[in-house]
């Protein structure tokens, strides 16, 4: 028995060291490798999870259509587990080792900073679903394909000033980096144009919100911007909302623009309004794309932003590798030239000083009537 | 036999592919913080769930003495240690009044009160969304920019740490140590002071950890908050009860065995020959969890020593297997003196 | 400090109390299920928060896909808890009961761990929306105050789930081979006590007291999530409030926890909030071990 355990124990070393070195080489790359890295699970599972199955989709897709130039692309995935440590030993792996030409991902801010540090230096490039602000700045091979927080900004705050015509509103945040940036972004685009603002934080684990309504309540706030990271926490401050009766109109961020958002909250949301990426009613092209192919594929799962980001990041490099094939560099600066696609998202121009593409127009006001989301009229 | 490891030490690393080499760098890194509790709970018996916060204090008291105030990497590391070493004492003060889960629950109390200064003073540490712009240092010049030359950092900070640790427990301090490890209220009796003791460990176990923050902080060139919650203290303690809580290797074995654990698996999900559904289970982070969870408890039960009672019975077996009877020299490498 | 006006008046003050006292009385009915454990075998469990979440998930499925009845839903989550509780201490317990007190936490740790995440392989990653219990689809207005239903219902169980505790350990038989075997554990199984049979039926309780606390907040906020430590965490926080000898000064430190959270947010900030409950954790830890409400260290 005892020398049965060190046979295994024997078996365990020889493949760490088959794992040290690196894979042979293929004679001819059969196919374009996509390496993608996300968070399944956890805080950003989410996210991750519906990033990654609009990542395999596309790749299915295109496949499907007959690849690229006829050779198929391959996606192949890795999971950060929210942690950066794991997300570098990931982007190594993929590029050292599985020899990727270019990357998607994280689903985190933090995990997005760690690896883009790296695909800088190894000089392939990457594209991020990430809303990190400062993720591309001064970096060649970093591409964002989730918009700017400054747009988010700029409609919730064109809402506030030009729609509703408010002078008094509430941030209801959580601590999030997502929750944490953005309220401090709009509070710093409303006060210096004369608005009154009121601040109040939750935990994204709250199990109750009912204090910091009472406190924007009691602050006479006119409007309140919700904005959080997964459905949850925000789900249960719209409920306490409803519950103590408080009538105060809400927008949301685009975060929260999914059906388990909705199914968490439930008529609590109705009425509410929120900043969104999908027009719904007024489906773009490039959203359509992505709602066709998902009801054939997988009829059961609502379409979201997540499963955009996905779609959008291996279709951008696809049609690059089109016309410039494998080489990491060439599809950088072929991105970089990339003008007006329609993707899921929105409509993408990049520029070698522009990596993130997305316009004012990517974003629009929705809201939520009988549990569903609902396109407005500006 | 030493010429040869050495030589194929420093060969390995640009023989070896860039992602073997950041695995062996983590491991590096997490090897002290491990190391650093395992000074702990190995000569206290006392649990810290706050490690995590001693790792982000080294982390970032590094990042901000290099960027802010420029100061020089090889100054910055130790300094870094220290500053964590001096909230281990603070926090090792409590452990004079509380023991076992009380302490533990202090500890977890500083932890999260670490964090929300860090998120709440954003313009110094740059909030939850991170501090960026870190660099690795220069050695005489060079930058230790590629993967090969900070994994030759790590490992020397870790020889370092390693010897400096196994001295100090055989002199009058480890006696002490350990007597007071395995009977307080004796140890007390002969005259130790135990608080004094307990005060001096924690301090230490702080020192270490911290100075893996600073490694972290100049590998990863960017840190936020997210690394530093009470998750990664409780790795860090599997880490150690893995690998072998009062063996002075128990932190890199540890650290090694969770690193590398979802690495093979990962490798083993790719494998065709598999069944479909198998690797699917291999490849989801949360099978990967049920797995560290029950192999955990298994080894806390049936073989507390860790896996380097294993190991050091491994070698032991296949050295005398490969090389003959004669060499029975590997295997008091996992003996304690 | 004396410039400090009160940011909200009486009306805001009492509505903050009664959302407090809601969440107060789930981590009371946490921190009774952690003092029963702690009475009975010494050992804190650090696995406790994964019940609770299982009591709701658990709740879902019976009242979402098998559609049962919301009062049988409720005595089989109490049943299967307290299963639970017994193949929790034969199988957990047992083989870390003579380990070291630091070790033994790291495995319970590791078997929540564990337990969450099969969790979330059965239901799925994401949380799960809960249906509201009877009579609780409507908040009760109170002139200007609100009063959710849900929160009796909260209260009314912690209530009942303390009577029972109460009832259990004092007045029954095992009960009382309950506290004989915390009191001395060689002295009871010299007596003829079954002390396997003692743990296993407080475990059995308190994970059947946890088990309902996750069905019951579940409507107010959902089912599932990665939650096992942040309740956990909250559960002992209102232990060591309130202090972990009797079962009342359990209960009275969970809704003391869930007012002093709710007054705080309210009052004081929201930002930081965990850092300002953090700090009275460690001045309550190092000034008065034995908690607020125990008139001796035990």
């Amino acid at each position: 028995m005892k020398s049965k355990k060190r046979w295994i124990g024997s078996v365990f070393v020889l493949t760490l060291v088959f794992l040290c070195f690196d894979s042979p080489v293929l004679i001819a790359q059969e196919t374009f490798k996509i390496g993608v890295i996300l968070s399944t699970a956890g805080r950003y599972g989410p996210m991750g999870t519906g990033q990654k199955l609009g990542a395999a989709l596309a790749v299915k897709k295109i496949n499907e259509m007959g690849g690229v130039n006829g050779r198929m692309i391959e996606m192949i995935f890795e999971d950060d587990e929210g942690d950066p440590g794991k997300g570098t030993t990931a982007i190594r792996k993929l590029i050292s080792v599985e020899k990727v030409v270019a990357i998607f991902g994280a689903s985190s801010n933090i995990v997005s900073h760690a690896i883009s540090l790296i695909a800088e230096d190894m000089k392939v490039p990457i594209i991020s679903p990430a809303p990190s602000p400062k993720l591309t700045l001064d970096k060649r091979f970093v591409f964002q394909n989730v918009g700017r927080e400054e747009l988010l900004i700029e409609k919730v705050g064109k809402y506030f000033q030009k729609v509703k015509k408010w002078k008094k509103v509430g941030i209801l945040h959580d601590d999030s980096e997502y929750g944490m940036d953005l309220s401090k972004g709009i509070e710093e685009w409303l006060i210096p144009k004369g608005f009154v603002v009121s601040k109040a934080k939750f935990s994204p684990r709250a199990s109750d919100v009912s204090p910091q309504w009472l406190i924007l309540r009691k602050d006479d706030v006119e409007g309140v911007f919700l904005v959080g990271g997964p459905a949850m926490a925000p789900a249960v401050a719209l409920k306490n909302r409803k519950q103590l009766g408080i009538t105060i109109p809400v927008i949301a961020s685009p975060s929260l623009n999914n059906e388990k958002f909705l199914e968490l909250a439930g008529d609590a949301a109705e009425g509410i309004v929120m900043v969104s990426y999908f027009h719904y009613e007024k489906w773009t092209p490039g959203e359509l794309a992505l709602i066709n192919f998902m009801k054939k594929e997988v009829p059961d799962i609502f379409p979201n932003l997540f499963h955009a980001l996905g779609w959008d990041g291996i279709h951008l490099f696809a049609n690059a590798m089109k016309k410039v094939g494998n080489d990491p560099v060439r599809i950088r600066d072929e991105l970089e030239k990339t003008k007006k696609y329609q993707g899921a998202v929105g409509e993408y121009s990049f520029s070698p000083a522009d990596h993130n593409g997305l316009g004012p127009d990517t974003l629009t006001y929705v809201t939520v009537k009988k549990g569903k989301f609902v396109y407005i009229e500006e | 036999m030493s010429i040869f490891g050495v030589g194929v030490f420093i060969l390995f690393p640009h023989l070896t592919s860039e992602y073997f080499v950041s695995i062996l760098t983590l491991i590096g890194i997490y090897s002290i913080a491990a190391t650093g509790l395992n000074v702990l709970l190995g000569n206290t018996g006392q649990i810290s769930l706050g490690q995590a916060a001693f790792y982000g204090i080294g982390a970032y008291s590094s990042a901000l003495l290099t960027t802010k105030l420029s100061l020089n990497f090889w100054l910055a590391m130790p300094f870094a240690g220290i500053i964590a070493a001096v909230f281990g004492y603070i926090v090792g003060l409590t452990s004079v009044r509380l023991r076992h889960a009380y302490l533990a629950m202090a500890t977890l109390a500083f932890n999260e009160i670490f964090l929300v200064i860090v998120e709440q003073w954003g313009e110094f540490t740059g909030g939850v969304g991170g501090l960026v712009g870190i660099k690795r240092p220069n050695l005489w010049g060079y930058p230790l920019h590629s993967g090969a030359s900070y994994l030759y950092l790590v490992w020397f900070v870790l020889f370092l740490i390693f010897f400096f640790n196994k001295n100090l427990l055989r002199s009058r301090i480890g006696s002490a140590i350990s007597s007071v490890r395995q009977d307080e209220v004796a140890a007390a009796a002969l005259g130790i002071k135990v608080s004094r003791y307990k005060l001096k460990i924690f301090t230490l176990s702080a020192f270490y950890t911290g100075v893996a923050g600073s490694l972290f902080a100049h590998y990863s060139r960017f840190i936020g908050p997210g690394s530093f919650h009470i998750h990664f203290s409780i790795v860090l303690l599997i880490m150690v009860e893995i690998g072998g809580v009062r063996n002075p290797f128990g932190g890199i074995v540890g650290a090694a065995i969770i690193v590398l654990l979802p690495e093979l698996l990962s490798f083993c999900s790719k494998l065709s020959f598999l069944p479909h559904g198998i690797r699917l289970i291999l490849n989801e982070y949360s099978y990967h969890l049920i797995i560290y969870g029950i192999l955990l408890f298994v080894i806390a039960v049936f073989a507390p020593g860790g896996f380097v009672k294993w190991i050091s019975n491994w070698i032991g077996w296949s050295s005398r297997l490969f090389m003959g009877k004669g060499n029975q020299g590997w295997t008091s490498l996992g003996r304690r003196d | 400090m004396l410039e400090y006006k009160l940011k909200m008046d009486l009306i805001d003050i009492l509505q903050l109390l009664i959302s407090g006292v809601t969440v107060g009385g789930i981590y009371a009915l946490v921190a009774l299920g952690f003092h029963i454990i702690y009475i009975s075998t010494r050992i804190l469990n650090f696995a406790h928060g994964v019940i609770v979440l299982w009591g709701g998930l658990l709740g879902y499925t019976l009242m979402v896909h098998l559609k049962l009845n919301f009062f049988l839903v409720l005595v089989l989550v109490l049943l299967i808890g307290w299963l639970f509780g017994i193949l929790f201490n034969r199988i957990v317990i047992e083989p870390i009961k003579y380990v070291s007190p630091g070790i033994q936490i790291i495995c319970l740790l590791a078997v929540s761990t564990v337990f969450e995440n099969i969790a979330a392989v059965i239901w799925g990653k994401e949380p799960l929306s809960f249906p509201p219990f009877p009579w609780s689809k409507n908040p009760i207005p109170i002139g200007k105050l609100v009063l959710l239903p849900q929160s009796l219902w909260v209260i009314g169980l912690t209530l009942v789930g303390l009577t029972i505790t109460q009832w259990v350990l004092k007045g029954t038989m095992i009960g009382k081979a309950i506290r004989a075997t915390a009191n001395n554990i060689t002295a009871a199984r010299l007596m003829g006590i079954d002390t396997r049979k003692t743990y296993s039926m407080a475990f059995g309780i308190a994970l059947a007291l946890g088990a309902m606390a996750g069905m019951v907040i579940s409507p107010l906020t959902f089912a599932g999530g990665y939650l096992a430590i942040p309740i956990l965490i909250k559960g002992f926080t209102a232990s060591i409030l309130g202090g972990m000898a009797a079962p009342m000064s359990s209960i009275l430190g969970g809704f003391l926890l869930g007012i002093m959270e709710s007054l705080a947010a309210g009052l004081i900030s929201t930002a930081y909030l965990d850092a300002i409950i953090m700090s009275l954790l460690l001045l309550i830890l190092l000034l008065r071990p034995q908690g607020l409400f125990a008139s001796k260290m035990e």
